[in-house]
């Protein structure tokens, strides 16, 4: 399975629908989060400010008090 | 050597902590002969290296990290990998097994097996990039959820092709079942393994390899395997694709319809709620829903696809997102009465990030709540927090509060639900379901006795995956039970009839295939295996192509070894009594193979198993009949001499007799072929 190569995130093939794109200038694959459709380049190419796809899901309590 | 040997990658890698060495071993093909792999070999080398007063959480302690011959071979379910150490939560053997991608990566990358002895002086984590070593630090990832750790080292290395093993913070407070979690989700959870991890402040290991793997006789293994998977595709339970669209949850409503759904802490074993927390309920609720199998994951080379796939997108839980089990929607679901499938996901995918097992946090949080309502502890004094069956809130509060060991309850919970019914006193221990330190799985004994008697006996604590005997759920014709097992009560839940047999053979065959590195699913879910389809088919009207999963030419065509059908069963008896040999010098003997006084005392109240209990005359009984096909002596439970020289376990023997731990009695052992009984022994 491939993954975005800005993001990481994982580009799940098995979902209908869901595809990597690939950058006309430097041929990496990326997610749609960083694709530029108008262009047809990744964000790193079109110069674009890239966010992380990634959604933070962790909800653990980050608790030193152990009293 | 293992030069010869095919399916192994060969070489096994030692890394000492304390010396920040390195040193690659290659795998000792005699050791491989004996206990095939994974769990097996681990055994042996826990057995020889492990000191008998080793600190479960010191650094004479060892971490076993091991695949066996099949893991990362084509064939059905071939993505296992094991994990074994002396268990903190138990203080005797400990060893858990996960579904994973990390197995297979470690074999690609060259390795069989990760020894990891000593303690580091700081956090640290393990990279492997094929034979590119390091120890490295881990100061920030310290601290951080199981979760975090992973993406950051899938980021910081080679992303998805990195696969990461982590314990998570719990276990860095000393929970003492912290679990060690594969690739975010999948866990080896039971006996505190992750405890064992963090002690030795090793954070994570990741792994990422590009070799290749080959086998001994290919194209015998492709024929091999070809019968496999029509053997599975062919099987009842299989097509009926239950297991492949609801997951491991498929048990929720199945358990309930059979009446040994643990509900609110084994006082019951139906659960009204059962429909709201089932398979079904997740997949329409929760599970992703645009893939061909509605947010299926599967472990490498699997046709199952077992796990389920969920987001939460709104409500008080939303960006909840993960795997699911059925242990898991049992222990934090119907076990503690709550019937918000959200909440338990939510409190299950805490506790996969705070790195705990599912199991044992469930099952002490069930244990505090009926402790709560029989008025022994009073949490709402003590802790401020109103524990009490179906409370959803309270329950996923207390994940919080015993993976940081937070309060009174926090820090009690932390011990496992047998250390802390201890300290609780006042008739506590009663309401647990521990045996030999660890908390019974999802499954009520007293309305199953097959999973019964396999809690009772099994290696690691009270636990099911030591034999996982589904024979006796999955309503078989009563002549394969009593030609598999010598009687037709094998094919029923509630009779005792066989039922030592099955476990005999189940837990044969899951040593067998835990050490090759398959999955239980393929032989105690589905019986897919040899030869089962065969009497199977004997006993059927439509007469068709017979095709099985045949363990011992599998293993034969990988590894090149001469293996038969007998000499498969006699490796996984040897097995056993390894870890019974384990077990034995730290302490176990026969009054530790029994039930809680709950399964053996209260009759279930309601559904389909109402009245029943686990006769406690039955279990003697079962317990002699047991220990006459192990070869263990009935009275103290220990292993007799015979026992260990048919098996070929001379070394084994000779330690244990210098120990004085050998079965006494020089007229009456041997195991299966014995035909005297031990009645009238001089003591």
């Amino acid at each position: 399975m491939p993954a975005c190569k800005i993001c990481r995130q994982r580009i799940d093939l098995s979902i209908t629908g869901v595809r990597a794109y690939k950058c006309k200038e430097c041929g990496k694959g990326v997610c749609k989060d960083h694709y530029d459709f108008g262009r047809q380049i990744c964000y790193n190419c079109a110069g674009l400010p890239i966010t992380s796809g990634r959604v933070p899901f962790s909800f653990i309590r980050k608790s030193s008090d152990n009293s | 050597m293992s030069g010869t040997l095919g399916g192994y990658a060969g070489t096994v890698l030692r890394i000492d902590l304390s010396k920040e060495k390195v040193k690659k071993e290659e795998l000792s093909r005699e050791e491989c002969a004996q206990y095939i792999g994974g769990r097996g070999r681990d055994a042996k080398v826990m057995f020889n290296e492990v000191p008998v007063n080793a600190d479960p959480l010191g650094k004479d302690n060892i971490l076993f990290i091991s695949t066996g011959p099949i893991t990362g071979l084509l064939g059905p379910t071939t993505g296992r990998v094991n994990v074994a150490a002396r268990s903190p939560l138990t203080g005797i053997y400990g060893n858990s097994n996960a579904g994973t991608n990390f197995g297979p990566e470690l074999k690609y990358a060259g390795y069989d097996c990760l020894i990891i002895t000593g303690k580091a002086d700081k956090p640290v984590y393990i990279a492997i990039d094929d034979d590119d070593v390091k120890i490295k630090d881990a100061k920030k990832l310290w601290g951080e959820g199981v979760f975090e750790t992973t993406l950051a080292l899938q980021d910081k290395l080679n992303g998805y092709e990195t696969k990461v093993a982590a314990c998570g913070p719990a276990a860095e407070k000393g929970v003492l079942f912290g679990s060690v979690i594969f690739d975010l989700w999948d866990a080896a959870g039971r006996t505190g393994m992750g405890t064992v991890m963090a002690s030795k402040k090793l954070k994570a290991i990741a792994v990422t390899g590009r070799g290749e793997l080959e086998v001994a006789d290919p194209k015998r293994y492709r024929d091999i395997i070809e019968d496999g998977w029509l053997g599975l595709v062919n099987d009842p339970g299989f097509r009926m694709g239950e297991h492949q669209a609801l997951g491991t949850s498929v048990c929720v409503g199945w358990g309930n319809a059979q009446g040994w759904l643990p509900t609110r802490n084994f006082r019951e074993s139906v659960f009204e709620g059962a429909d709201k927390i089932s398979g079904e309920e997740f997949r329409d609720t929760i599970s992703i829903k645009i893939a061909p199998v509605p947010g299926g994951r599967a472990c490498m080379s699997c046709p199952n696809r077992c796990k389920r796939f969920g987001r939460i997108d709104s409500g008080k839980y939303a960006g909840t997102r993960g795997n699911i089990e059925f242990e898991g929607v049992a222990a934090f679901g119907s076990k503690c009465g709550v019937d918000d499938l959200k909440a338990v996901f939510h409190a299950y995918m805490l506790a996969n990030d705070y790195g705990v097992d599912c199991v044992s946090c469930g099952n002490m949080i069930a244990t505090f709540m009926e402790l709560a309502e029989e008025g022994i502890i009073n949490p709402k004094k003590s802790d401020g927090i109103d524990l009490r069956f179906g409370n959803a809130d309270a329950m996923v509060e207390m994940v919080h509060r015993i993976a940081n060991m937070e309060g009174k309850l926090g820090k009690l919970g932390a011990t496992g639900a047998d250390q802390a019914t201890k300290k609780i006193g006042k008739g506590a221990e009663d309401y647990t379901t521990c045996i030999k330190g660890m908390d019974t799985i999802a499954c009520d004994p007293r309305a199953s006795k097959g999973f019964g008697f396999t809690f009772a006996v099994a290696s690691r604590g009270s636990d099911h995956l030591r034999a996982h005997p589904v024979f006796e759920m999955i309503k078989l014709k009563d002549e394969v039970g009593q030609e598999m097992f010598g009687s037709e009560e094998s094919c029923t839940l509630r009779g005792y009839g066989g039922k030592v047999n099955m476990v005999f053979y189940h837990e044969n065959l899951s040593a067998v295939t835990d050490s090759m590195g398959t999955c239980r699913f393929m032989h105690a879910s589905y019986y897919a295996q040899y030869p089962i389809p065969e009497i199977r088919a004997k006993y059927s009207r439509k007469k068709r192509e017979v095709h099985s999963i045949k363990y011992h030419e599998w293993l034969s065509a990988a590894t090149g070894l001469d293996i038969d059908y007998d000499e498969l069963l006699r490796i996984g008896d040897r097995i056993i009594n390894l870890e019974r040999a384990i077990n034995t010098r730290w302490g176990i003997r026969r009054k530790h193979d029994t039930l809680p006084k709950k399964f053996m005392k209260n009759p279930l109240p309601s559904g389909p198993a109402k009245g029943e209990v686990f006769s406690k005359k039955q279990l003697d009984k079962m317990l002699d009949e047991y220990y006459e096909l192990r070869g263990w002596d009935k009275k103290t439970g220990l292993i007799h001499m015979k026992k260990l020289k048919d098996l070929e376990m001379d070394d084994v023997y000779q330690d244990l007799k210098k120990r004085n731990l050998i079965a006494s009695s020089s007229k009456k052992k041997g195991g299966k072929t014995t035909k005297k009984t031990t009645k009238g022994r001089k003591k």
